[in-house]
């Protein structure tokens, strides 16, 4: 009975190392940046706001101290690896608790987990939460009543403490052993439920800081636009000035996790049904079910509908759950409670299914990994291992104190998306960012026009329109429509470093995705293409606070800026929307014949 | 395992409510022991002449709010402001189908307790119409459905301790609605629009109180300090004057505000309400209605600043009640005629709310025997006159009331080019638009300065009286109120009964006729704020109608509606406090202080002035305290929201003659710190460095000191100034006669430093403009000190009614 005992315990955290092992470069997929020596490591791919808010060992040193500790990194750095092994633990002694001691359950334990991990990779804010869940459900099949309720206290009192979004998880669960209760117990029940809330509320109502965000034009963004008009602030807790989650990103991440819970909910039920001669729903099933509704509304339904469904009201509603994505939360907890339902062969073919044999070639991770240059997750793979790291400090110098500390203020804000959007290199992101751009006059009546345009056939091409100083007069480039490999190519006797694109007036009509190359001539196309960045989709220019934060600019926009002067820019459109792409005014900024611009000569003396 | 026979029961119970026939259906498919019937007690239940009864008025209750909507909005749009209307609804249209709805109830004959679900069904209809997702909305979509939604559920789920729940709820939302407040605040004064100057009215009311009113030369070179009757400070000085006194307000000015708004509103309406003998928990509700009535109610509160107004508002329901019960009630109590005499003196101290009561006099003289039967009711009276008429006479005489009435409108676009527009064209001077946020209301635009020959601008222009016009008025409210308030009003009214319903219909309908129409006829007397009256005071029978509706044994679709709306409006109330709504709340930021000390510091002995036209730019509110905070006179184009155009601080022969007038005006005021925020006049003071010697700048603020200023209070004569307070000058002679370089009115006098007696000067007025009117000083003693102030109000009240003086302005 011991080894069994042993076994459930450590084979999921056995196999979890394990995972970790094979697999280095999932565990670090969002980021990965060394800075002195250091190696830090976050996952931010739904939510463009810094993680470790929530961090579990911050939020429980501020419960209990009442103070933040001193250093949020090396939480961030350890304490999701820990909070995963209290993850699996806490799965263990749960199967134990209701007596399921077969290696059945530890490997469906082990396999959810490498599940959780392999879509989240490391991510403080999920992890954190969810690894006492499983401590609470099953201390509440501990059989001793003085224990069971000290357990129950305390775990939950951890489950809060994490955050107050760990509410929802709870929460269900609590209503559902209320309702189930009867007569004497009922009392004490509802004062425990009240209790319960209380400390909900009063830890809601005291531990939402506000955080820093910088300082971020209105205009700005830093996520993908959900498609809705305006932006959604929340009733109560913190707004930021600008929306911080990715629900784009998000609805197609857990698309085929929800879809897969949710088969599995209605299967699960069906089953049931048939096979007991109790009512369904059974209990403990209920919140179960309502929390899988709850996550396919948020997932699958249109954002204008999701955003009335009760995932985002409970973000609007809750302190402070406005800064992450409940979802992902109950998508989490979700898979991770499945485990001890399914079979493990089910729960491995059904993660297999949802991992790898997606129509579309899009698997739910790569929203986690999403990158302009990598179009596949094998890809994002060979491009992580070549590269070693993804953020480089390219001259290898040993940073200065404010310079790291100016590193770690944009790494650790919203603005990450755009770096990782944009693969910035530290070099950039420390260097000065001018806030007003010169580009060279171009004139209508100017003959012949520095540049010779050449643009993919049946092109409404006439230059001057380009520079005529009139946003109601268009490019259309391509037969109409965006189809994908629409293009536009530029090309000047003089290099160039600097490239704006405005619709003007049809701001509708932008590209939606972009691959951009450089080189000398237009006619070599292919070589151009080879050495292309892509931007797909197109989320807007680079732009920089005054206190060096990236963010996107107005996605109607195209402004690049090019990494080494060019002769010709390639520009060709990757999407396929019903809109055309218009150019109505074009700008170009010639590079200095010497070759280096002051900006860039004060860099390379930095 | 198996549902027991007792929820079974409940749940066949409940099948006779549309709503819960598919709530069945469905828990029944879920449920193991009712599964193999559900279906068919679905259908057959759906034959019972009950059933079809309630589906009708479901039905009826739904045409009601889409005709409602039809009515106010001329049309109909689904979900989206955007998306393009279903339906349009012409006055005949609109007509038709008010017929068919009269038809239709005619002929449903709905009982009392059936009436709050029309109201539900209509609740539907809002709920999908895009009337939510309108910008001014309390409530704002399209989100905002999200919440309804939960609540909903949450108050359906939670339907069998609703009584247990919604005292909790009560009781949470004030403390909720507090910490949303602090948040927001984080630890500043509120400081939007009138704020500051409710608070400087405050202050000033704690040093002068009761002699008001009185002389405050610390403004604009000595000011009538009136306006504590016209604003109605005084009631909510009375109300708080414990902590008024007792604390420093400039610390505990967001704690009134609290007390006021999220504790005695509620509370008042909850007084009210157990004064009318409703149940507590229409009361509870009726409480929770008041805080969540209408955006337009925070914004006049927390943007305005006009907490008068909100305290009176908050007493006028206590008020009706009570005089309800003098005309219901066989015998009223003693505590009951004493807290009559309170809340009317209270609730007069804003005037405009007399006119509230107008239908309940009217009812009342019909019913003077009854009222004459009252063992209390003469003695009332009595007290109430003999407390108001002195202060309401003295109001009507020194603030000009009469003259105020009879104010001639300014036609917005309609005014002429003035003289003082010369030294501004050669200044570059644009057109330029009064930045106020008020007249997001209804007015933007207004002119340039204009000085003796202008008509006086008011908030709102005067509208020609036509149907579309009021129509607007009452529509633009109705965006703003809970929707539970207008849809549940008229069942609520019908649920009440004698002359609680006589007197809350007639009241709210003289509401409406005055917020309406009466608004277009006298726009100077902003009786659109009647609608937001209205509004409050529908908490009451609206809550008697939502309290019917909870306490029915089932939840239906109409609790699932009314729970979630109601839930939902306390959050979007929150919302609205954590500066998340159009309404802006602003609070007092670092510039206020850096403000103060920089008048503080460079100021000296001579007055500061504030050039061009200061309105909302002192972190969102007004000038007022700012003498207060610095000790020093100031001198601004005015220190409170009282004009609604562009008006220049420098009078118009001084503007005439550019920068040499400029510089006698500030010479004759004894300027020695000028502070310019407009663009223009920044430049103008910044390219004569000779004359003004930049200091620093406070955000938009420059400050210049002048290189020479008179650094004297006296333009003739000669002598000191001891000290300047909010009511007084204190002053020593060194010569019999001289001119001193304060504002003259006919209410002053001079005394001898701690007495009240005249010191024996002959005091004159001295012209300097047309405008402008200096202290002339006659056979003053000499090397004494002096005092120079206000008579005292019984005085004033006497030169008024009585003569002797000459008269007030």
């Amino acid at each position: 009975m011991m080894y069994r005992y042993c076994a459930f315990f450590c084979f999921p955290g056995v196999l979890l190392t394990l995972f970790y092992l094979f697999s280095a470069d999932i565990r670090y997929t969002s980021v990965v940046t060394e800075l002195s020596g250091e190696l830090y490591a976050l996952s931010l791919w739904s939510n463009a706001f810094s993680p470790w808010e929530e961090d579990l060992f911050r939020r429980v040193v501020h419960f209990f101290a009442g103070r933040d500790p001193s250093d949020p990194l090396h939480f961030a750095k350890y304490s999701s690896t820990l909070s995963s092994i209290l993850l699996a633990l806490g799965l263990g002694f749960w199967h134990l608790q209701r007596g399921s001691t077969h290696w059945r359950g530890a490997a469906g334990i082990a396999l959810s987990l490498c599940f959780f991990h392999f879509l989240y990779g490391i991510n403080a804010t999920n992890a954190a939460l969810i690894c006492w869940l499983p401590w609470l459900l099953g201390s509440c099949w501990i059989r001793v009543p003085l224990l069971r309720s000290i357990a129950v206290g305390s775990s939950s009192l951890l489950l809060v403490s994490a955050s107050p979004v760990a509410a929802l998880l709870f929460l269900p669960f609590f209503l559902g052993e209320w309702s189930e209760a009867r007569g004497s117990t009922r009392g004490i029940r509802a004062l425990g439920l009240l209790l319960a809330l209380l400390l909900v509320c009063f830890h809601l109502l005291t531990s939402t800081s506000e955080p820093f965000f910088p300082d971020y034009p209105p205009t700005g963004h830093i996520v993908t636009d959900d498609g809705v008009a305006g932006f959604t602030r929340p009733l109560t807790g913190i707004s930021p000035p600008i929306p911080v989650v990715n629900r784009t990103a998000l609805k197609e991440a857990l698309f085929f996790p929800a879809l897969f819970l949710i088969l599995g909910a209605l299967l699960h039920g069906f089953f049931s049904y048939f096979r007991s001669a109790t009512a369904f729903p059974t209990r403990g099933t209920l919140p179960l079910l309502f929390l899988t509704l709850c996550l396919a509304l948020d997932v699958l339904l249109p954002e204008a509908l999701a955003m009335i469904a009760p995932l985002e009201t409970f973000r609007r509603v809750v302190p402070s759950a406005f800064l992450i994505a409940p979802a992902t939360l109950v998508c989490g907890a979700l898979l991770v409670t499945a485990s001890s339902s399914l079979h493990p062969l089910i729960l491995a073919l059904a993660f297999g299914f949802t991992m790898f044999f997606i129509p579309g070639g899009r698997p739910p991770l790569l929203g986690a990994l999403a990158s302009p240059s990598s179009d596949s997750l094998v890809k994002r793979y060979q491009s992580a291992k070549n590269n070693g790291i993804l953020l480089r400090n390219g001259s290898r110098k040993k940073l200065d104190e404010k310079e790291l500390a100016q590193l770690r203020k944009v790494f650790f804000s919203p603005s990450f998306a755009v770096i990782q959007y944009y693969d910035l290199s530290m070099r950039v992101l420390l260097a000065p960012h001018p806030t007003h751009l010169r580009y060279s006059r171009l004139r209508h009546h100017h003959h012949p026009l520095p540049l010779h345009l050449s643009a993919s056939p049946n092109s409404l091409l006439e230059p001057e329109t380009l520079v005529d100083k009139r946003f109601d007069t268009r490019v259309r480039v391509g037969r109409g429509g965006q189809r994908g490999g629409e293009f536009l190519c530029i090309e000047s006797e003089q290099a160039m470093k600097r490239v704006r694109l405005t619709p003007g007036d049809f701001f509708t009509d932008f590209p939606r995705g972009l691959l951009v190359g450089t080189g000398e001539r237009c006619a070599d196309k292919k070589e151009l293409l080879r050495t292309a960045k892509r931007y797909a989709p197109w989320e807007g220019s680079l732009h920089f606070t005054d206190k060096g934060f990236p963010y996107f600019g107005h996605q109607a926009i195209v402004e690049l800026p090019l990494e080494k002067p060019a002769k010709a820019i390639l520009l060709q459109q990757t999407e396929v929307a019903y809109f055309d792409w218009s150019i109505a005014e074009l700008k170009v900024a010639f590079a200095k014949r010497a070759h280096h611009s002051e900006e860039e000569k004060s860099l390379e003396r930095k | 395992m198996g549902r027991s026979i007792t929820q079974s029961h409940r749940w066949d119970d409940a099948a006779s409510l549309p709503f819960m026939q598919v709530v069945y259906c469905l828990h029944g498919f879920m449920d193991h022991s009712v599964r193999a019937n559900s279906l068919l007690m679905f259908f057959s239940s759906c034959r019972d002449p009950r059933c079809i009864r309630h589906l009708l008025l479901l039905l009826t209750g739904m045409i009601i709010g889409g005709t409602l909507l039809l009515a106010l909005n001329g049309e109909i749009s689904w979900w989206e402001e955007s998306d393009a209307p279903l339906f349009f609804g012409g006055l005949v249209r609109v007509g038709l189908l008010s017929l068919g709805i009269v038809g239709a109830l005619w002929g449903l004959q709905p009982k009392r307790d059936e009436l709050p679900h029309l109201s539900g069904a209509a609740l539907l209809i809002l709920f999908c119409a895009e009337w939510l997702s309108l910008p001014f909305s309390l409530l704002q979509g399209p989100s905002i459905r999200g919440e309804i939604l939960f609540f909903g559920f949450l108050a359906v789920t939670c339907w069998p301790f609703r009584r247990m729940l919604l005292p909790i709820l009560v009781v949470f939302t004030p403390f909720f609605l507090s910490w949303c407040f602090f948040r927001s605040a984080d630890g500043r004064l509120l400081f939007s629009d009138d704020n500051p100057t409710f608070l400087y009215r405050l202050l000033l009311l704690r040093e002068h109180f009761p002699s008001i009113p009185f002389y405050n030369p610390l403004w604009n070179a000595g000011i009538d300090a009136r306006d504590f009757f016209a604003t109605g400070a005084l009631n909510g000085f009375l109300l708080f004057s414990p902590l008024i006194y007792l604390t420093d307000l400039l610390s505990t000015y967001n704690i009134l505000i609290i007390l006021l708004l999220f504790f005695f509103v509620p509370g008042a309406l909850f007084l009210a309400g157990r004064i009318l003998r409703f149940s507590p928990l229409t009361c509870a509700l009726a409480s929770l209605l008041s805080l969540t009535s209408s955006l337009l109610w925070y914004r006049w509160a927390l943007q305005f600043g006009t907490l008068g107004f909100i305290t009176s508002s908050a007493l006028l329901p206590i008020v009706l009640a009570l005089g309800i019960q003098f005309l219901e009630e066989r015998h009223l109590p003693l505590w009951k005629a004493a807290l009559t005499v309170v809340a009317v003196s209270l609730m007069l101290l804003w005037s405009p709310s007399g006119l509230v009561c107008i239908p309940l006099l009217a009812i009342s003289l019909c019913a003077l025997p009854k009222l004459f039967r009252q063992r209390w009711w003469p003695l009332t009276t009595i007290l109430i006159l003999a407390v108001n008429v002195p202060w309401i006479t003295l109001f009507w005489s020194v603030s000009n009331v009469s003259s105020f009435l009879d104010t001639p409108h300014q036609e917005v676009g309609e005014q002429a080019p003035s003289t003082d527009e010369l030294f501004y064209r050669d200044l570059n001077q644009e057109e330029r638009t009064v930045q106020s946020s008020r007249s997001q209301l209804s007015v933007g635009t207004v002119s340039r300065p204009r000085f003796s020959e202008r008509k006086t601008v008011f908030k709102h222009k005067k509208e020609p009286i036509t149907f579309d016009g009021a129509r607007k008025r009452l529509r633009e409210a109705l965006h703003n109120a809970h929707p539970l308030l207008w849809l549940f009003l008229v069942p609520g009214l019908l649920l009440l009964s004698g002359y609680t319903r006589l007197i809350f219909t007639v009241t709210l309908l003289w509401l409406l006729g005055l917020g309406t129409v009466g608004a277009l006829i006298k726009p100077q007397l902003e009786l659109d704020r009647m609608l937001v009256i209205l509004l409050s005071l529908a908490s009451l029978p609206v809550a008697r109608a939502i309290s019917s509706v909870l306490e029915e044994k089932r939840s239906s679709l109409t609790s699932f509606l009314t729970c979630g709306f109601l839930i939902a409006g306390i959050f979007s109330v929150g919302s609205v406090i954590l500066n998340r709504s159009v309404v802006p709340i602003s609070f007092q930021d670092e510039e206020v202080e850096e403000i103060s000390a920089a008048v503080k510091e460079h100021a000296g002995e001579g007055r500061t002035l504030f050039s061009g036209f200061i309105l909302h730019d002192f972190s969102g509110g007004h000038l007022a305290p700012l003498p207060l905070m610095t000790g020093k006179p100031i001198l601004a184009s005015s220190p409170v929201h009282n004009l609604w155009s562009y008006q220049q601080i420098f009078p118009k022969s001084f503007l005439e003659r550019e920068s040499e007038g400029i510089q006698e005006y500030l010479d004759l005021m004894n300027v020695s710190l000028v502070f310019a925020h407009e663009p223009k006049w920044r430049a103008f003071f910044e390219r004569q460095p000779l004359l003004y010697h930049q200091v620093g700048r406070i955000g938009k603020f420059s400050f210049f000191t002048r290189s020479s200023s008179p650094e004297s209070y006296f333009l003739e004569g000669s002598g000191e100034i001891l000290s300047q307070s909010s009511g007084s000058v204190r002053f020593r002679l060194t010569e019999p006669d001289g001119v001193l370089r304060f504002q003259s009115f006919p209410f002053l006098t001079v005394t001898q430093e701690g007495g009240t007696a005249p010191a024996g000067c002959h005091l004159s007025s001295r012209q300097i403009d047309a405008d402008l009117r200096f202290v002339a000083l006659h056979g003053c003693p000499t090397e004494v000190p002096l005092e120079l102030r206000a008579v005292s109000p019984v005085v004033r009240w006497k030169r008024s009614y009585l003569g002797g003086g000459g008269s007030e302005e």
